[in-house]
């Protein structure tokens, strides 16, 4: 049973909630465990199995890191190992249409090896209780794309976690937020991609290229940031506040302020547990160059063990060398518009790589995008997909802008009551929207 | 805080209804459950999407708000004004020559007379997007008539006829089958091939069967702005034969009518023979005694009541729905003659092998 289902909407969230309100403490603690692996269990079986992989050894050995026993280091490696091999394999075989991937085990892998490393340096405390540790790192919520959080932030929250009207209120807001996200856009987008694909088949035109990247950006954004509202929306609603894991990553004013932005959580860890410990940006740079260059590879790998993730990841890097070496210091001097712009183009014509086939594939569409493989601006089928679906391309935009919250902030400033009833009728009618998709 | 309290409970009241309201509303919540295939997430996701209250006003919501987009093709169907037509597409075009070799075998043996059909998708195709990628039928069928001539008494590529009645209604606005109209065509344009004379169409009165009536199509795009059918016959203006149709599933299930066009028991369009099943047998009592086997998809039914004008027993098969008993029990050779009528999107996107092959060893 899928996050973004009826079967979750109107079956484990109303009841699971409504057995949650009822229970106290360690009753609730115990209770998200359990729902947290029925729910990964419902989606599949070997998901759980692979879950329970990761975090009954995890659990067991912390206990040595924190005492920090002689042999801690390697035991925190072979953790370590152990989780990023079980990632990457599942990614691998995913790839090579071996399994269907299992969801949750890369974040609650990632999770633990955070949690491990922290341990390890003494940043937190052990978390002795087996039901917070199975909490902290199985919460349902999050299996999907995050965010990743760390054992500071998440465990003191199991200590009392409090279900209240507002936590409700904000979190059903987040949930259809993310729903519709998911099932209204990025459900219409793919069957778009998929006209646009057939379409470029036939025939390949500048403009169609350039609308079949731009739909496939809004298609990744829309998913991953819907999937991301879920989980807060479903933190909110059990009593747990997660982190933002995207912020208007379309609308940063250069392509590092993009990598903060976009999976917010991942990038952070990848900071974190890799690029510091590198060095970061302090041993010149070439080191820095380099460092750079690893770390957004990396970032490419974490959505899936693909060469053309990987290029994606080295192109945007090489945009980051470019603006740390040598934009960063007359930023200032550069209006904000152009920015934007410069940013938003670097970013789609990145996308080329990650929505591609093959690199071959990918660096054939990057001509055509470029006007350099003498394909036609565009033709009729083109015009006729983007005069059939200009509301849902006018959409993503408007709702990619960022230009929501700031008008809704004001709106509710001046008239809070009209704001709040104007708020619950919009969300309802995009529960009614989403709920007409899912059908 | 009051002001949240009232937001959650509103949400409460929605979650909590649409569980018991799919739970208890329509009954069927249990039953569908049941019936549904996979494991007990999928089987409940099936079971609240068949069940869950405000259904279809949610299902003509979603299409309004897509037509406001200005979409005008969903799942492969097309809005064309005031009718659905469904778009053929062909994913794999190898099944079409895999269907059509078969065909050719079952032909060398029973050297059948044959009938191929285009979709509305194909004769209606100035009602679509200019720009709408269609198969090309045409061409498709001509190659297919083509193939199939050398080991058949006779084939009529019905594209052609088709084509020239193009300005009538001969799909229905909201359902993928053939009118009484185009089965009417076609009866005229068998005759010689199939031995009788064709009555003229002075011979029929256009009678209404069915009003209102709505039919796969739109049940798939349910759009206030399509118009709903009216099911007609060319009814004989004088008739005394007197028809028995028996339908007969895969399970062995019989329904008999002694009509050919059954109201009574049928909904929508399957008032024309009692709709689509795995065999049909029609009786006329005072018709010509001669026997003809029809081998087709659901595009024959629409031609079965005129032959049954020239025929005292005539017995359609449907080979994708009969059980493989009903295929190897069919003795080919008791009947006078064979017909084959298929439609495009079947030949292309059903497979039709293993059938022909039990029929063609049989």
């Amino acid at each position: 049973m899928q996050l973004a289902s009826l079967g979750f909407l109107f079956v484990l969230l109303p009841v699971g909630g409504l057995i949650y309100y009822f229970l106290r403490g360690a009753g609730r603690r115990w209770f998200l465990l359990g729902y947290s692996l029925l729910f990964v269990g419902l989606l599949s079986p070997l998901c759980l199995l692979l879950l329970l992989a990761v975090m009954v050894p995890d659990y067991l050995l912390a206990r040595y890191i924190a005492m920090a026993h002689p042999r801690a280091r390697a035991i925190l490696l072979g953790c370590v190992i152990k989780d990023i091999t079980l990632a990457v394999v599942c990614s691998v075989l995913t790839e090579l249409d071996k399994l269907i991937l299992p969801v949750g085990i890369s974040i609650a892998a990632f999770t633990s090896v955070g949690y491990l490393i922290d341990l390890y340096h003494s940043e937190c405390d052990p978390i002795d209780d087996p039901i917070r540790y199975g909490v902290f790192c199985s919460f349902f919520g999050k299996l999907y794309i995050g965010p990743i959080v760390s054992a500071q932030q998440f465990v003191p929250q199991l200590d009392d976690p409090q279900m209240t009207a507002e936590g409700i209120t904000r979190g059903m807001v987040q949930y259809l937020r993310g729903l519709a996200k998911i099932v209204i856009l990025a459900g219409s987008l793919q069957e778009l991609i998929i006209q646009w694909e057939t379409l470029l088949s036939l025939e390949v035109t500048i403009l169609g290229t350039w609308l079949h990247v731009l739909c496939y950006i809004f298609y990744i954004y829309f998913t991953l940031s819907g999937y991301s509202d879920m989980a807060r929306g479903t933190g909110a609603i059990f009593g747990l506040d997660l982190p933002e894991n995207f912020h208007h990553p379309l609308q940063s004013s250069s392509v590092a302020d993009f990598f903060g932005r976009f999976n917010i959580s991942a990038n952070r860890f990848v900071r974190k547990y890799v690029y510091q410990a590198l060095g970061a940006e302090d041993n010149g740079p070439l080191s820095t160059s380099v460092n750079i260059l690893l770390i957004t590879m990396l970032m490419g790998l974490w959505y899936g063990i693909n060469l053309n993730y990987l290029v994606w990841g080295a192109f945007l890097g090489l945009f980051i060398i470019f603006e740390v070496l040598y934009i960063e210091r007359h930023v200032e001097k550069i209006p904000p518009y152009l920015c934007r712009m410069y940013t938003f183009i670097a970013i789609l014509i990145s996308f080329c790589w990650y929505c591609g086939d093959s690199l071959a594939a990918s660096a054939a569409s990057l001509r055509v995008m470029l006007g350099l493989g003498g394909a036609a601006a565009a033709n009729q089928s083109c015009l006729y997909l983007l005069q059939t679906h200009w509301l849902l391309l006018a959409a993503s935009v408007f709702l990619c802008s960022g230009a929501v919250s700031p008008l809704l902030a004001r709106f509710t400033r001046r008239w809070p009551t009209a704001a709040h009833t104007a708020t619950l009728v919009w969300n309802l009618i995009l529960l009614a929207t989403s709920l007409a998709f899912l059908l | 805080m009051k002001r949240y309290r009232i937001i959650a409970l509103i949400y409460a009241v929605l979650l909590f209804g649409g569980l018991l309201g799919s739970l208890f509303l329509t009954g069927h919540f249990t039953g569908d459950y049941t019936a549904a295939e996979g494991t007990p997430g999928a089987r409940t996701e099936t079971a609240l999407r068949q069940n869950l209250p405000l259904r279809d006003a949610l299902k003509r919501w979603k299409t309004t708000l897509l037509m406001l987009g200005g979409v005008q093709e969903l799942d492969g169907i097309y809005f064309t004004g005031e009718g659905l037509i469904e778009n053929l597409t062909v994913t794999d075009e190898t099944l079409g020559e895999k269907n059509l070799a078969a065909l050719q075998d079952y032909c060398r043996e029973a050297e059948p007379y044959a009938v191929l059909l285009p979709s509305a998708c194909a004769i209606s195709s100035q009602l679509l997007p200019e720009a709408a990628l269609l198969f090309d039928q045409e061409t498709w069928l001509q190659n297919a008539a083509a193939a199939l001539s050398p080991l058949c008494r006779e084939v009529l590529n019905a594209y052609p006829l088709l084509e020239e009645h193009g300005n009538n209604r001969l799909f229905y606005r909201t359902d993928s089958r053939p009118t009484q109209l185009t089965g009417y065509l076609l009866y005229q344009a068998l005759g010689s091939a199939l031995d009788y004379f064709p009555y003229t169409k002075d011979s029929f009165s256009n009678t209404p069967l069915r009003y209102d009536c709505t039919g796969s199509l739109y049940a798939r795009w349910s759009y206030d702005k399509v118009r709903a059918d009216v099911v007609t016959a060319l009814l004989p203006l004088e008739d005394s034969r007197s028809y028995t149709v028996t339908h007969t599933a895969a399970d062995g299930t019989v329904t008999r009518w002694d009509t050919l066009y059954p109201l009574e028991g049928t909904a929508g369009m399957d008032c024309i023979l009692g709709g689509p099943a795995a065999t049909i047998t029609v009786t006329a009592e005072g018709s010509i005694p001669r026997s003809l086997l029809v081998l087709g998809d659901e595009n024959a039914l629409c031609v079965i009541p005129y032959l049954a004008l020239h025929y005292d027993r005539i017995t359609y098969m449907d080979v994708t729905r009969c059980s493989e008993e009903q295929l190897a029990a069919l003795a080919g050779a008791e009947y006078k003659r064979t017909l084959l009528l298929y439609g495009a999107p079947t030949l292309l996107n059903t497979d039709l092998t293993t059938e022909l092959a039990t029929l063609t060893q049989s």
